[in-house]
């Protein structure tokens, strides 16, 4: 029997995770929860557990050690209502290639008790147009929008969106990124897996990272990893005459590709107003000048890195 | 917050889906329509159409068709679906375990009576025979038994096989030798005792012989022996899908 789970409950508890196949230890004390109506990327290098502790959540695999709620229920032992309030988009894609794109949707549809309308789900997903084509006579792109219908059919609580958007064309990707975010509005409830950084930072409103079967960071995208306390990068390409008199510190400090010189700085403003005297004053023209916050996958690497060296 | 579909409803939409995915997969109608009447027409070539074998032949053919449809072609379309993911997606919505089942052991069943009465109809112009309304019922319960048995058998290998490249070799290696040995096709008496003791155990001597001699006498014959060995084999094919059967690739 499902327990009643408040709006001020998390809806998905997980405490101290282990998964092992073997001697394999794939997950090593994962904790976290998640809230009502948020949308949380699990992210991570190939390897590092994160699809390990997907299925578990998803009630595919059963854990070694730890504790998982989703919904007031453990969903190993999940029962038929709590699948009715859980969508699926699989990381593969897995549908029956002769059915039609409309009898799939509506074959699905039928199985849930709150149902979305096919035709609403078929218009959302950008499918109106192929629903009597056969699936597998659609493209790649197509088919994992089909995927991504099935996933919402049932009209669930908690969708989890095991890598949405890979085959997507960046057309497709926005596509989709729009479908999550009118859901999101909705308040459904999101755990997306991605190698797309950008769709993290996009989509997600927070970011856990796991590496080595542990998470190393848990917090906002603009927080993750300290990342707003990283310095700024200011980059630009010299002649090489100019290059040639570009003075120190800057000269010992920079990193230079090619021509490409990359400055790190916490103080912005101050080395951009002096970069720019020089400039002026020997007539050395910063080609291509970039000044740019550390990106996501800066951070993403620099922890990814960081924890793998710990290991 | 509770109510679900009811599961009856499920059942039925399982029935249809599996049904269309029979429909759309051709190889498995043809050969569903075509082994049983290839079988009869081969014999017929051979024998010609005053053999005295005929009914035997005939209910050979029948058995030959409810194995290769309710075994094999139920098995492989199962490991497809199991390889491509499809049955774990399904494993993940609320679709109770048993209305999956049951649909695809229906439709499987429908789809080998169907190709029963094909082979019946090409028997009944092909043969010196006549196959009376009478005895049309208890034969397609012959049938209607046998598939369920061999499905529930089909669920149970599918354990067995690791992907669907070696589903035929595996699959085919199981019934082919059955067959075989079970006297589908030709009388058991040449073989040793103990064998023809064991073979009469397995689900294809029961069933080849419920038809054959259902065809001989005019009237229904299901013994009670046999009745039992279907039954046992498909409680087991239950039993053993039950606890072993994977949603998912290893």
């Amino acid at each position: 029997m499902a327990k009643l789970d408040s709006p001020h409950q998390p809806v998905i508890a997980v405490n101290n995770l282990v998964k092992k196949y073997g001697r394999r230890t794939a997950v090593r004390g994962v904790s976290f929860t998640i809230q009502r109506g948020e949308v949380v990327a699990i992210l991570g290098p190939n390897g590092a557990g994160k699809t390990s502790t997907v299925e578990i959540l998803e009630g595919y695999r059963n854990r070694t050690a730890g504790s998982i709620e989703i919904l007031g229920e453990d969903p190993w032992h999940a029962s038929r209502s709590w699948r009715a309030r859980v969508g699926m988009v699989l990381q593969s894609t897995s549908l029956d290639p002769q059915l039609r794109v409309g009898e799939l949707v509506t074959m699905y549809a039928r199985l849930y008790p709150h149902a979305r309308d096919a035709g609403e789900v078929l218009d959302m997903v950008n499918l109106t147009k192929e629903r009597g084509s056969q699936v597998g006579h659609l493209s790649g792109g197509q088919q994992r929008r089909v995927d991504l219908a099935l996933g919402i059919i049932g009209n669930p609580d908690i969708l989890f969106l095991d890598e949405p958007t890979t085959g997507f064309d960046p057309v497709a990707r926005h596509a989709c990124w729009d479908v999550i975010k009118r859901l999101r509005a909705e308040g459904l409830t999101t755990v997306l897996t991605t190698h797309y950084l950008e769709e993290a930072q996009v989509l997600a409103d927070r970011i856990i990272l796991i590496v080595a079967g542990k998470v190393v960071a848990d917090a906002k995208p603009a927080d993750i990893g300290g990342q707003q306390r990283l310095a700024t990068r200011i980059a630009f390409t010299l002649d090489r005459a100019a290059g040639n008199l570009l003075p120190e510190p800057w000269k010992s400090a920079a990193h230079i590709n090619d021509e490409r010189i990359e400055l790190e700085t916490n103080d912005v403003t101050s080395e951009l107003s002096a970069l720019l005297s020089w400039s002026r004053k020997h007539k050395a023209a910063l080609h291509n000048l970039t000044v740019s916050q550390p990106s996501l996958e800066d951070v993403y690497l620099k922890l990814v890195g960081q924890a793998e060296h710990q290991q | 917050m509770n109510k679900q579909v009811p599961s009856l409803r499920i059942f039925a939409d399982q029935f249809v889906y599996s049904c269309r995915l029979l429909i759309t997969s051709k190889l498995g109608v043809l050969s569903a329509a075509l082994v049983p009447v290839l079988v009869i027409l081969a014999f017929h070539y051979v024998g010609g159409a005053e053999n005295e074998n005929n009914l035997q032949n005939v209910a050979g053919a029948l058995t030959m068709g409810i194995i290769m449809i309710a075994f094999a072609t139920h098995a492989t379309g199962l490991v497809a679906a199991r390889d491509q993911g499809i049955l774990k997606r399904l494993h993940g919505s609320p679709l109770p375990e048993w209305c999956y089942f049951a649909g695809r052991t229906a439709a499987i069943s429908l789809l080998t009576m169907l190709g029963a009465g094909i082979a019946i109809v090409i028997a009944n112009f092909v043969y010196t025979i006549t196959i009376t309304f009478a005895i049309t019922l208890p034969i397609f319960v012959t049938i209607l038994l046998g598939a369920i048995t061999w499905s529930t058998i089909g669920t149970a290998v599918v354990r067995l096989i690791r992907d669907s490249s070696t589903s035929q070799t595996i699959l085919t290696a199981i019934w082919l030798p059955l067959i075989l040995v079970s006297g589908v096709f030709f009388p058991l008496s040449g073989e040793p005792n103990w064998l023809q003791d064991i073979v009469k155990l397995f689900p294809v001597e029961p069933i080849t012989e419920s038809l054959a001699r259902t065809l001989h006498n005019n009237h229904a014959y299901l013994s009670v022996s046999s009745l039992t060995i279907l039954l046992a084999w498909t409680v087991l094919g239950v039993i053993v899908s039950l606890t072993t059967f994977k949603w998912e690739r290893s």
